[in-house]
């Protein structure tokens, strides 16, 4: 079923304009993020930020035009090349702030992790399609398997933050397949129990200074905690109605670090308040509710597990990095979907997005006949 | 559908994760909005003081004898370095420093900025602990114990050690840190005075400063001599502490722009070059500071000097203040040089100057933005003296390495020309960066060279004294200028010190009272204070001020003592013999008088009877030009008849003719009337065999010119002999530079 321009009418135009909001916000964050006090000047992140929107959104077109089951063909080789680019990274990585995350591709730094969830998702959704690899205590092997093996090479690089994300929505997708909550919880009691070895054994010192520096901001007032507290203090000081564009002054006066990523939330509430802060929660559900909605509509069981992996990797990264800045959970690297500054970071989310529209608009045109729905 | 309701169930918790997370921002915005607001603000708002520079101390002729010199120093920052060795090795060049020391300096400077801007609270907190092992008793440090696990890392908790101490406690360790950052522009120097304070801040800045400085504060604890090698060992001591180790740390605390300063006082020359090389070398530039400095040297030992505020009295120092934002602006801050000493301590209140400030926003660099309120500075006022420093200068010269001083007096106001003392000492050892070793010395100095003996030494004036015996005889009608008496070398009248003997071992014969004022008769004095009587005789000295403080304007003045029966009965419990009343009258016994006091006595023959108070300060020039002059005082008028006083200027003058007792030196061609006075210390001698020196004090007074009195002066040698030869030829040749120096600069 087409519309008279040859565009799928079942496009959610809805779930892309709360997208394209955010992205506008996140616009705005970064401006001001970017202006320079000293010399009454905007730094280019803005323009940056506006090249690679541009680019993101080639990429998402892109990302449109195959049917989706193509990519259930290929996911597990693209998670296979994911893990290869992975080691590479630990071998031949570029280091920034103490962690090698990115690969140096000339023109572009390439952050593997980013596009690894993408890849992720469309690997575990192939994996969980089936009735017995889910339904089984057995079958929980594999997506377990499917989950460690990326995560341990990314804690290795190290990046906490995106490590962690990878957990929540295995639980999510493993829970939206189908899986019996009997498992689950197991499943859970065993990961809480392996906690005490991976904070002694996995984790580096500097993460654990930041659970410490979670723990007792104070004591780490002039370095770990020193973000939390800058952090709480710009969100606080914004009160209701805020400080107004680029007038935030725990912003524009440098006392926010890692603004225009991580922190970006931040500057958000401190110049546009509370009122300001509501309107971007409201946004942020109403794009899980979209996303959630393409899913229910969905029969086909590849399609709907790639939407609610995609919506659960986007809904786990707004809570947690709000949960951040907010202080409600320590510190670590992970940026706000569609709002922080950042390449890879906005590519792989409009590729996410793609993803999402793309079993969307294609979601009455396909079926499978091996598939046992509930 | 189940899928569906797990899909509902899914969209719910996230509804209700940001539900919370929404109601967590509400409470940090809407709740606790107004204090994070004020956290917010209080981030940005800084203090910054602008000083101003403290009043000179100038000369009757302009001729400086204190002032603030501007002082280049070469400072550091790491705004726009690209290479520290590079540019370190260029202005260790151009400072004249060798490889060797630039190689060590360029790692010291390297660490010093790390260890300043990583400011690991666990590093700096073990830093802090080992400065306070150096720099307090073990009582404190037992104290920062309790709080070792987590005192230093953050500013609230630091607070609480703070605030834990007493009030004695806490004044005490604000000085003590206060004192370690000394004379720097500190940032966190504001913070600190007013107990805003993160002490791993404070550590840092005391490191850096002190590596950067060649530390005075650690130079007694380490035995290397060479600041460089005090400087390394210290980098040694932090990089044991993994202070570079910034691979596991942020630098959060941002002091991109503070500059750090590194060479202190360069010559001018050299800041030139450096301000050259900046062009290319961003890391180094010239700084400006202010140092007191004093040109005069050891020759103006009264002129005092300053230093720090000394810890018990810094409560008067810092009693006033405002607020200004969270901070108290005082006219001092503990980091204050003050007067301590001399003219510098007397006149501090002018002299010192009123700091501005400005209340300003920063950034988290602490880079200015805005200006939200300014207060400017005041300098200090200027002081002109009364003083003649070429004639000081001179007076310093003459009295030569022994002890001894002179004071001269304008007879017409009581305004000192010269007040020279020796030994003296120079206060330039005592303006920061104080010279140690050089104060240490004058401390230990048995001569005590702090003191100044024209105000603060007392001696038997000797025949001088005969001045006033000669006004009060005449006065009481005692005697009349024709009453003679006669000597024959040896009074009557004994008293348990011996018998006087006459100054000419036959005796005069029958002398009239210019006669015996001019060959200094005692036989004559003798008897005619046995006319007066002790009573009356004390009366007309004290008349003339001597036993008497008048209220002079530097500290140490002592007042003397002019004995009376009362005052023997009083210290001694015994009676007063007549005998005694002789003694007084030659200037012996129990009579101590000061140079200043003796000098004024002869202000006060020469311009007819008015004592004036002796004062420094002429005049205080504001730099707005107000010009406030301080008039002269007068202590009192003496009822005292011209023709007494013209009798005694008489005697006087024939004292410097043929037939008087200072006929040399050509003291009558210089027009000087004046009085020799021999006075022996004998008699102490025999009451403490300790002393040694034997030979008499030399002393000559007088004023000039006889006819038209301009100047008074007395010259006292300790020891230096007789009267009318060495202390008269040094007289004379004062006279003499007194008539040289009032021509050149026609009419002083």
């Amino acid at each position: 079923m087409r519309s008279r321009f040859g565009i799928p009418a079942t496009i959610d135009w809805a779930l892309l304009l709360v997208a394209g909001a955010l992205t506008a916000i996140g616009i705005a964050a970064v401006t001001s993020a970017s202006f320079d006090p000293a010399t009454k000047s905007f730094g280019d992140f803005c323009v940056r930020q506006a090249f690679w929107i541009a680019g993101a959104a080639v990429v998402f077109v892109l990302v449109l035009i195959p049917n989706y089951r193509t990519y259930m063909k290929y996911s597990y080789l693209l998670f296979g090349a994911l893990l290869v680019a992975l080691v590479a990274v630990l071998l031949f990585g570029e280091t920034r702030n103490n962690a090698r995350r990115w690969i140096d591709l000339h023109y572009l730094l390439w952050q593997p992790s980013e596009f690894m969830k993408i890849a992720y998702v469309l690997a575990l959704s192939k994996y969980l399609m089936y009735r017995q690899n889910y339904k089984t205590l057995k079958g929980l092997v594999g997506p377990f398997a499917l989950t460690f093996v990326p995560v341990v090479l990314i804690l290795r690089q190290p990046d906490l933050g995106m490590a962690m994300i990878f957990l929540p929505v295995l639980f999510i997708m493993l829970y939206a397949a189908g899986a019996k909550l009997s498992h689950l919880a197991a499943a859970c009691g065993a990961g809480l129990a392996a906690l005490p070895p991976m904070y002694i054994f996995v984790l580096k010192e500097y993460q654990r200074s930041r659970l410490l520096a979670f723990a007792f901001p104070d004591r780490y007032a002039q370095t770990h905690g020193y973000h939390l507290i800058q952090s709480k203090i710009a969100i606080g000081s914004g009160g209701l109605t805020g400080k107004g564009w680029i007038a935030g002054t725990q912003n524009v006066y440098d006392f926010l670090p890692a603004k225009h990523n991580d922190f970006v939330f931040s500057i958000l509430a401190e110049e546009f308040g509370l009122l300001g802060v509501t309107v971007l929660f409201v946004l942020f559900f109403l794009f899980i509710v979209f996303c959630l909605r393409a899913a229910a509509h969905t029969k086909e069981p590849f399609g709907r597990l790639v939407v609610v992996g995609a919506t659960s990797l986007f809904a786990v990264q707004v809570v947690v990095n709000i949960a951040v800045t907010t202080g409600l959970l320590p510190t670590k690297g992970l940026t706000l979907p569609f709002i922080s500054y950042g390449g890879s970071s906005l590519v792989s989310s409009f590729i996410l997005l793609g993803l999402i529209t793309n079993v969307g608009m294609r979601r009455t045109i396909t079926f499978t006949e091996e598939d046992d729905f509930d | 559908m189940r899928f569906k309701k797990r899909l509902t169930i899914l969209a719910a918790l996230f509804g209700v994760l940001l539900a919370a997370e929404w109601i967590r921002v509400f409470h940090l915005s809407v709740v606790r909005g107004s204090d994070y607001a004020q956290r917010s603000e209080d981030r940005m708002r800084d203090l910054r003081f602008i000083n101003t520079w403290r009043g000179p101390v100038t000369d009757r002729n302009g001729e400086t004898l204190a002032h603030d010199r501007l002082s280049f120093d070469v400072s550091f920052s790491i705004a726009g370095l690209v290479s520290v060795d590079e540019e370190m090795a260029e202005v260790c060049r151009l400072l004249g420093i060798d490889e060797e020391t630039a190689a060590r300096f360029s790692r010291v400077t390297l660490k010093t900025v790390y260890g300043y801007w990583c400011c690991q609270p666990p590093i700096m907190r073990d830093a802090l602990e080992d400065l306070m092992k150096e720099q307090f008793d073990g009582r404190l440090l037992a104290r920062l114990d309790n709080y070792r696990d987590y005192s230093f890392s953050s500013g609230t908790s630091s607070y609480k050690f703070y605030e834990s101490l007493d009030e004695e406690k806490r004044k005490h360790f604000r000085w003590k840190l206060t004192s370690l950052l000394r004379n720097r522009e500190s940032p966190v120097l504001a913070e600190l005075e007013n107990g805003v304070l993160d002490l791993s801040l404070v550590a840092a800045e005391i490191r850096a400063a002190q590596i950067a400085r060649g530390i005075d504060n650690l130079a007694g604890l380490f035995p290397a001599t060479s600041p460089a090698d005090i400087a390394s060992l210290i980098a040694e001591k932090i990089v044991s502490k993994k202070v570079l180790d910034i691979s596991s740390g942020n630098l959060f605390v941002n002091r991109k722009y503070t500059p750090l300063g590194l060479f202190e006082s360069v010559p001018l020359s050299v800041a030139e070059d450096i301000e050259v090389a900046n062009a290319k070398y961003h890391g180094f530039f010239v700084t400006n500071s202010l140092r007191r400095e004093y040109p005069q040297g050891d020759s103006c030992p009264f002129v005092g000097y300053i230093s720090y505020i000394p810890e018990e009295e810094s409560d008067v120092y810092l009693e006033d203040f405002r607020t200004v934002g969270r901070f108290r602006v005082n006219d001092y801050r503990f980091s204050d040089v003050v007067g301590r000493f001399g003219l510098e301590k007397r006149y501090e209140g002018q002299l010192h100057g009123k700091r501005g400030w400005r209340w300003v926003e920063t950034d988290a660099s602490r880079r200015v933005h805005s200006v939200l309120e300014e207060q400017l500075p005041t300098p200090g006022k200027q002081i002109i003296l009364c003083v003649d420093a070429a004639l000081q200068k001179k007076a310093m010269e003459l009295l030569g390495d022994s002890p001894g001083s002179i004071v001269v007096l304008d007879v017409r106001t009581g305004g000192i020309l010269v007040l020279a003392s020796m030994p003296t000492y120079n206060p330039n050892a005592y303006a920061p960066p104080v010279d140690a070793d050089e104060v240490g010395r004058i401390a230990l100095d048995s001569d005590n060279p702090l003191v100044c003996r024209a105000v603060s030494g007392v001696f038997p004036p000797g025949s001088v004294m005969k001045i006033a015996v000669a006004i009060a005889a005449l006065e009481e009608g005692a005697i009349t200028t024709e009453t003679t008496f006669f000597c024959g070398g040896r009074t009557g009248r004994g008293t348990p010190a011996g018998h006087i003997h006459c100054t000419s071992q036959w005796g005069h014969g029958n002398v009239s009272l210019l006669t015996a004022i001019q060959k200094s008769c005692n036989e004559y004095f003798g008897q005619a204070a046995q006319r007066i009587g002790i009573t009356k005789l004390a009366e007309w000295a004290r008349a003339f001020g001597l036993g008497e403080a008048n209220g002079f304007d530097i500290q140490g003045e002592i007042e003397g003592i002019v004995g009376t029966p009362e005052w023997k009965r009083a210290t001694y419990g015994t009676r007063w013999y007549p005998g005694e009343t002789e003694h007084i009258s030659i200037g012996q016994g129990f009579i101590a008088v000061t140079p200043l006091q003796v000098a004024n006595l002869m202000a006060t023959v020469a311009n007819g009877g008015t004592l004036y108070r002796p004062r420094f300060a002429d005049a205080f020039l504001s730099h707005d030009g107000a010009f406030e002059e301080v008039p002269p005082t007068v202590v009192r008028r003496i009822e005292v008849s011209e023709a007494t006083l013209a009798t005694v200027r008489d005697g006087m003058r024939k004292v410097v003719l043929p037939g008087g007792t200072a006929t040399h030196y050509g003291l009558a061609g210089l027009r000087a009337a004046g009085k020799t006075g021999t006075a022996d210390v004998v008699s102490a001698e025999r009451q403490d065999p300790e002393i040694i020196e034997t030979k008499p004090h030399a002393w000559f007074a007088g004023f000039a010119p006889y006819d038209k009195p301009k100047i008074a002066f007395a010259v006292i040698l300790e020891h230096g002999g007789h009267g009318g030869i060495e202390a008269a030829r040094v007289a004379a040749e004062l006279l003499e530079t007194y008539y040289k120096l009032k021509e050149e600069d026609g009419g002083r």
